[in-house]
């Protein structure tokens, strides 16, 4: 097994879609919040991030899903000379401060409409941050 | 096994257009190559990858694997040799960017390059666009150290006398000369050009858009005025700190290039002052600020120089890039070479020199081949008065080195000034507002 950030991001994406079209909104917004986890990681280790031999992300702040990790991409960009990068996630607040990965365990109707609209656009901000990380050839 | 030979940079390009060609239109009319940070190409295709199947899609292999092997360090693996636009969330505005540049062209297919530059993408940009109608003009000099400083100085002061309202923007952030000079400490705005760019950065210039524009002292007993937006003001405090943030591109919550920010600047503090003439003081060299400053400010540019050989090798530098510009036919038009710091003896030989010198560099990269045809054509003589390259001279004089007119107890002596640079300010007069008048 191994990690590929980049490859996941895109393959959560694509499947988040899939249930979007489909009116399950519900998995959708859980995929695409591991959709934009999976594309800030890429991005940081593009940055430098170091990991541990398992592919995990070696600090213990950077080991965490998009509702902590929204900002601590912020943090580590503007330390990083990414804040290029940063600069596109515009807003005040995190939008995925309502999500969270346990909510797999909740009933369908606990995820609303709003919120996993609010989520893929978010997650869609996320996907071109690491598109121009690519584009840049920051990462391959 | 001979080894393969190391691909360098410039190479790279070349490869990946023959390496393109190869395909002809099998996928598609156009396709454009993507450069990275580093260099390394790649193709971006239009559609997604699942609309590769069949003949495209062996085509696409063939392509990548070929691309892969012949580019070495420039180049990806082939499964990363290849982007599709339909599969990002804005590839085709991506691939229809107006930064890209048509390359190459060979029986109906069309190769475009879109260059993904750290830095120094605004030399070949289109200019921004402006509401206000003010002309503009930028000083700027490919070295420093060429009394480009001075000569700026020194005209405001003479359209001050015939009633003019000159605004200078001292652009020159890393080495700010105007706003000093023009500026006693006493004199001062609270804030200057940095501060406006900090301020923006978290979306509040309202703070200091009232607060950076002052009168020189210098046109007090004028008829006219120099009001000047320095780089720093009282207020300012930590500079490097301030000016370490000044080349973000974003401004408040959103993106937006440095060029845009800068426009905003210019264009609300006219809009408010309305002047006859804005100046604004380019840092010297390649650096981006110039490029914005002299490409993409719809200003008329003075190009300062001496006749050294490292002045005429950078400029030619700039000036071979500057033939990928989308409008060269126009900004071409817009450039005028000034010849700095014109030795006092031997100034006839030294002007002829300088001439051929410049003639070469335009010749070279700007002018166009005179054919048969010759309506329309941008050429001109080497003797041509009114040509680009035909230097407008600023005299070497003594008495204008460590120049500091308001510190100094004779203030600007207009019979020097006149006899150094008399030609210079007289021939710029007309230019600017010549073009005004027949706008």
């Amino acid at each position: 097994m191994s990690v590929d950030f980049r490859d996941a991001a895109e393959r959560h994406w694509e499947d988040a879609g899939c249930l979007s079209a489909d009116t399950r909104l519900a998995n959708a917004d859980h995929l695409y919040g591991l959709s934009a986890e999976c594309a800030l990681k890429a991005v940081m280790l593009s940055l430098g991030m170091s990991l541990r031999p398992d592919g995990a992300p070696a600090d213990r702040q950077h080991r965490v899903h998009i509702n902590q990790l929204w900002n601590e991409f912020v943090t580590f960009a503007h330390d990083r000379s990414g804040a290029h990068y940063a600069a596109r996630m515009t807003g005040a607040s995190n939008p995925f401060d309502d999500w969270d990965v346990n909510q797999r365990y909740h009933h369908r109707s606990s995820i609303t409409r709003e919120a996993a609209e609010k989520h893929q656009q978010a997650a869609m901000t996320v996907k071109q941050i690491l598109e121009t990380a690519v584009l840049n050839g920051d990462l391959i | 096994m001979s080894k393969q030979k190391p691909v360098l940079f410039d190479h790279a390009l070349d490869i990946a257009i023959e390496k393109t060609k190869g395909v002809g239109t099998a996928l598609g009319d156009e396709i454009v190559l993507v450069r990275d940070l580093r260099g390394r190409i790649r193709v971006l295709l239009p559609g997604g990858r699942k609309d590769y199947t069949d003949a495209p899609k062996a085509v696409l292999k063939r392509l990548t694997d070929e691309l892969s092997a012949a580019l070495c360090a420039y180049g990806f693996p082939p499964e990363r040799a290849v982007l599709f636009a339909g599969d990002l969330v804005q590839g085709d505005d991506i691939r229809a960017s107006g930064d890209r540049r048509l390359i190459a062209e060979e029986g109906g297919l069309k190769i475009y390059l879109l260059d993904r530059q750290i830095i120094g993408q605004d030399w070949v940009r289109s200019p921004l666009e402006r509401k206000t109608t003010n002309p503009r003009v930028t000083f700027f000099g490919i070295k420093g150290g060429v009394g480009r400083s001075t000569a700026l100085i020194i005209w405001a002061w003479r359209l001050a006398k015939h009633g003019k309202k000159v605004l200078i923007f001292d652009l020159d952030l890393e080495s700010p000369g105007v706003s000093s000079t023009l500026l006693p400490q006493e004199y001062l705005p609270d804030y200057g050009i940095v501060d406006w760019f900090v301020e923006d950065g978290v979306g509040q210039t309202e703070i200091v858009d009232n607060a950076m524009i002052a009168t020189s002292p210098l046109a007090k007993d004028l008829p006219g005025e120099i009001r000047i937006v320095p780089a720093f003001g009282r207020e300012t405090g930590d500079y490097l700190s301030k000016l370490a943030r000044c080349y973000a591109e974003f401004s408040g919550n959103a993106v937006q290039s440095w060029g845009e920010r800068v426009q905003r600047m210019v264009e609300r503090i006219e809009s408010v002052e309305q002047p006859d003439l804005v100046i604004l003081d380019s840092r010297a060299g390649l650096h981006d600020i110039a490029a914005v400053l002299v490409t993409r400010m719809d200003a008329d540019n003075f190009l300062f120089a001496v006749d050294s050989a490292q002045t005429w090798t950078a400029y030619s530098f700039l000036f071979r890039h500057w033939r990928q510009h989308p409008q060269v036919e126009t900004f071409r038009q817009r450039l005028q070479i000034v010849a700095g710091m014109v030795p006092e003896t031997g100034r006839d030989d030294y002007l002829k020199r300088f001439r051929e010198n410049s003639w070469d560099l335009f010749r070279e990269h700007l002018y166009d081949e005179i054919g048969a045809d010759t309506h329309d054509v941008f050429s001109f003589d080497v003797d041509s008065e009114d040509a680009p390259h035909y230097p407008l001279p600023v005299f070497w004089n003594r008495a204008l080195q460590e120049f500091d007119p308001l510190r100094s107890t004779i203030g600007i002596d207009e019979q020097i000034t006149e006899a150094a640079m008399g030609k210079f300010m007289t021939e710029a007069e007309a230019m600017v507002f010549f073009r005004e008048e027949n706008a």
